[in-house]
C-alpha cells in the first residue's frame, strides 16, 4: 500500500492529526519544562495521571477524562503546595509520585479490577485514538497556542527571571503555576500518542533543540515546533512505509534530528544570530 | 516641609517566618537625592527594596511612594511603575535572550504588556540607553555571554528605560573587577545628576560615589552616619 493510501482512512487521517498538533504544538510545553527545570515534576504528573485513571475505570468513566483531571489537581497542587511549605517542587513530586502510584494499586486491589486496564494511559497508541482522545488533543493543543499568543511577553518575562518579572508588575507565582497547569495537561494527552516511557520524545526533545537554535522565545519556540513536527510526521510516515512501530519510530526519529541539531548547533547558531541582528538594525534604521 | 519625598518609610518592622529582620525602621529620600546604605551581610538591605518594590507586605508601619501609601494592590502597580529595580544577583537563566530584548523588559507595563506590541518609540529608548551605558555593540549577542561588569550595564540601562522618577540599587559593584568597580560608580552619577533621579544605592563596601546623605543598616537598625 503506498504512503497515500493509508491516509483514505480515518484511522490514520486522526494519526495525522494527534501528529500535527503534539509536535508542532503540544511540544512547546517542552521549552517551559526545561527551562524552569521541572522534569522531575512532569514525571509525578505522569503518575498522578495513573491514579486518575485507575479512579476513572472504577468510577466507569472514560480514563483520559479522569487521567486529565488528576494532572489538573495534581499540577494545581504541587506548585502552590511546595512554595507555601518551601518544600523543593523534586521533594514534593516523589512524594506525589509514589503515593499515587501506590494508591492506585490500592484502589484496582480494592475493586477487583486488573491492574494492567489502567496502566492504558502508560502505553498510548497513535493508531487505537478514541474520539475522546482527539478531542482532548484539540482542546489542550487550542489553549496552549492561544495563550503562547496572548501571554507571550509575560511568559518570557517569568520564564527569564521570575524576581524580575514580579517587581515588573507580574503575577509571576500565578504565571508559573498556570504553565505547569497547562504542561501537565499536554503531558496527559501526549501520552496517549505514544505512551508514558515515550513521550519525552514529543515534549523534552524538540525543546532541547529548539533551545540550541534560538536566540529569543519566538525562534526558540518556532524551532521547537518545526523540530517536534519533523519527528513526529516524519516518524508516521517511516513507521508506515516500513511497517515499523509507531512510537518507537516517532522517538528514534527525534533522537536523530537533536543530535543532528546539537552537531550542527555551531554552525547554524551564528547564523540565526547574523540574522537577528539585521532584523533589529532595521528596525533602528526605519 | 515643601519638597515631595520620594520614598518615606514609617515606623517598618518586617521578617520572614518568626525572624524579625528590620524593626521598627523611619527613611525618608526627597525627590532628587541621591542616598547609601550601607550594611553587612544579612543586615536586610535587599529586604528593605523588596518591600519598597512591594513584593513583600509589611508587618506593621507604612510605606509611601511620591506621596502615595502602597496598601491596595493598584497602590503597588503604581508604585512599580515609579521604581527601577537593579537587582543584586545576576542570573542568568536558561532561556536564550539578546542584550536588547532583555533592555526591552525593562519597558513592560509601561508601554506594552499582553496583545499590546512594544512599539518604536520603546525601541529608540532601548538603543538609548543601550548606548548610554555603551553596550550598543552588544544589542545582538545572547546574555549568557556577557561579562560580569556588562551584565551591570546591562541591569542599569533595563532600569533607564523604565523612565523610573526612583532607581534602586542593589550592591551595584559586587563581584566585579577593578576597572568595573570604577567605571559603573560614574556611570551611575553621572545618570543621577543629569537626570536628577532620585536614587537610593545599598552597598556593603566602598563605593567611588558622592552622596547625599549615608544610612548605615544593622541588626535591624537603619541609622543616618
Ligand atoms: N526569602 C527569605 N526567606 C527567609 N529568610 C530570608 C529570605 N530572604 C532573606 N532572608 C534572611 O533575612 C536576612 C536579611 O536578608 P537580606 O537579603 O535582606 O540581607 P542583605 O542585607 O541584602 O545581605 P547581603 O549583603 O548579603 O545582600 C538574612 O538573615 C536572610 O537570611
Ligand atoms: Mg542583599
Amino acid at each position: 500500500m503506498s504512503i497515500l493510501a493509508y491516509f483514505s482512512y480515518p484511522v490514520f487521517v486522526r494519526a495525522l492529526v494527534a501528529c500535527l498538533l503534539s509536535g508542532g504544538i503540544l511540544s512547546l510545553v517542552g521549552i517551559v519544562i526545561v527551562v524552569l527545570n521541572l522534569t522531575t515534576m512532569r514525571f509525578a504528573l505522569m503518575h498522578i495521571a495513573l491514579l486518575g485513571s485507575a479512579i476513572a475505570l472504577i468510577l466507569s468513566f472514560s480514563p483520559i477524562w479522569g487521567a486529565l483531571l488528576a494532572i489538573a489537581c495534581g499540577a494545581w497542587f504541587l506548585g502552590p503546595l511546595s512554595d507555601k511549605l518551601k518544600i523543593d517542587t523534586g521533594l514534593s513530586s516523589a512524594l506525589f509520585m509514589t503515593g499515587s502510584l501506590a494508591l492506585a494499586f490500592f484502589l484496582f486491589y480494592q475493586a477487583g479490577l486488573p491492574a494492567m486496564e489502567a496502566f492504558d494511559v502508560f502505553s498510548g497508541n497513535i493508531l487505537a485514538l478514541s474520539k475522546e482522545d482527539i478531542y482532548s488533543l484539540v482542546i489542550v493543543s487550542a489553549v496552549v497556542l492561544i495563550l503562547v499568543v496572548c501571554f507571550y511577553r509575560e511568559i518570557q518575562l517569568v520564564l527569564y527571571n521570575s524576581e524580575l518579572a514580579e517587581t515588573l508588575g507580574i503575577q509571576s507565582k500565578l504565571v508559573r503555576n498556570l504553565m505547569l497547569l497547562i504542561s501537565g495537561l499536554a503531558i496527559g494527552v501526549s501520552m496517549r500518542l505514544v505512551g508514558a516511557l515515550l513521550v519525552d520524545a514529543i515534549i523534552l526533545l524538540p525543546a532541547l533543540g529548539g533551545l540550541q537554535l534560538g536566540s529569543s522565545l519566538v525562534t526558540a519556540a518556532l524551532c521547537t515546533s518545526l523540530i517536534g513536527l519533523t519527528s513526529t510526521v516524519l516518524g508516521l510516515l517511516v513507521s508506515l512505509y516500513f511497517n515499523w512501530p509507531l512510537g518507537v519510530t516517532i522517538t528514534l526519529t527525534g533522537v536523530i534530528v537533536l543530535l543532528v541539531v546539537t552537531l550542527a548547533k555551531r554552525f547554524i547558531k551564528k547564523g540565526v544570530f547574523a540574522k537577528e541582528g539585521l532584523a533589529v538594525k532595521k528596525e533602528v534604521d526605519r | 516641609m515643601t519638597q515631595k519625598e520620594a520614598v518615606q518609610v514609617k515606623n517598618l518592622t518586617f521578617g520572614y517566618g518568626k525572624k524579625t529582620v528590620l524593626e521598627h525602621l523611619f527613611l525618608s529620600v526627597n525627590m532628587g537625592e541621591s542616598v547609601a546604605i550601607l550594611g553587612p551581610n544579612g543586615a536586610g538591605k535587599t529586604t528593605l527594596f523588596k518591600l519598597l518594590l512591594g513584593l513583600y507586605q509589611p508587618w506593621q508601619g507604612s510605606i509611601a511612594i511620591l506621596g502615595r501609601e502602597i496598601k491596595s494592590s493598584s497602590d503597588r502597580v503604581f508604585a512599580r511603575k515609579k521604581m527601577a529595580y537593579v537587582p543584586q544577583e545576576r542570573i542568568i537563566g536558561k532561556l536564550p535572550i539578546t542584550v536588547f530584548d532583555s533592555v526591552l523588559l525593562g519597558r513592560y507595563g509601561k508601554s506594552y504588556k499582553g496583545l499590546k506590541k512594544p512599539d518604536s518609540r520603546d525601541k529608540e529608548t532601548v538603543i538609548k540607553a543601550l548606548d548610554t551605558v555603551g553596550l550598543q555593540d552588544l544589542a545582538n549577542k545572547d546574555v549568557a555571554e556577557l561579562s560580569g561588569g556588562e551584565l551591570q550595564r546591562m541591569s542599569i540601562a533595563r532600569a533607564l528605560v523604565r523612565e523610573a522618577d526612583v532607581v534602586l540599587l542593589d550592591e551595584p559593584i559586587a563581584h566585579l573587577d577593578k576597572k568595573a568597580k570604577e567605571e559603573i560608580p560614574e556611570l551611575i552619577q553621572s545618570l543621577q545628576k543629569e537626570k536628577e533621579l532620585t536614587m537610593i544605592t545599598i552597598t556593603h563596601e566602598d563605593i567611588n560615589m558622592d552622596f547625599d546623605r549615608v544610612f548605615t543598616l544593622t541588626e535591624g537598625y537603619l541609622k543616618e552616619a
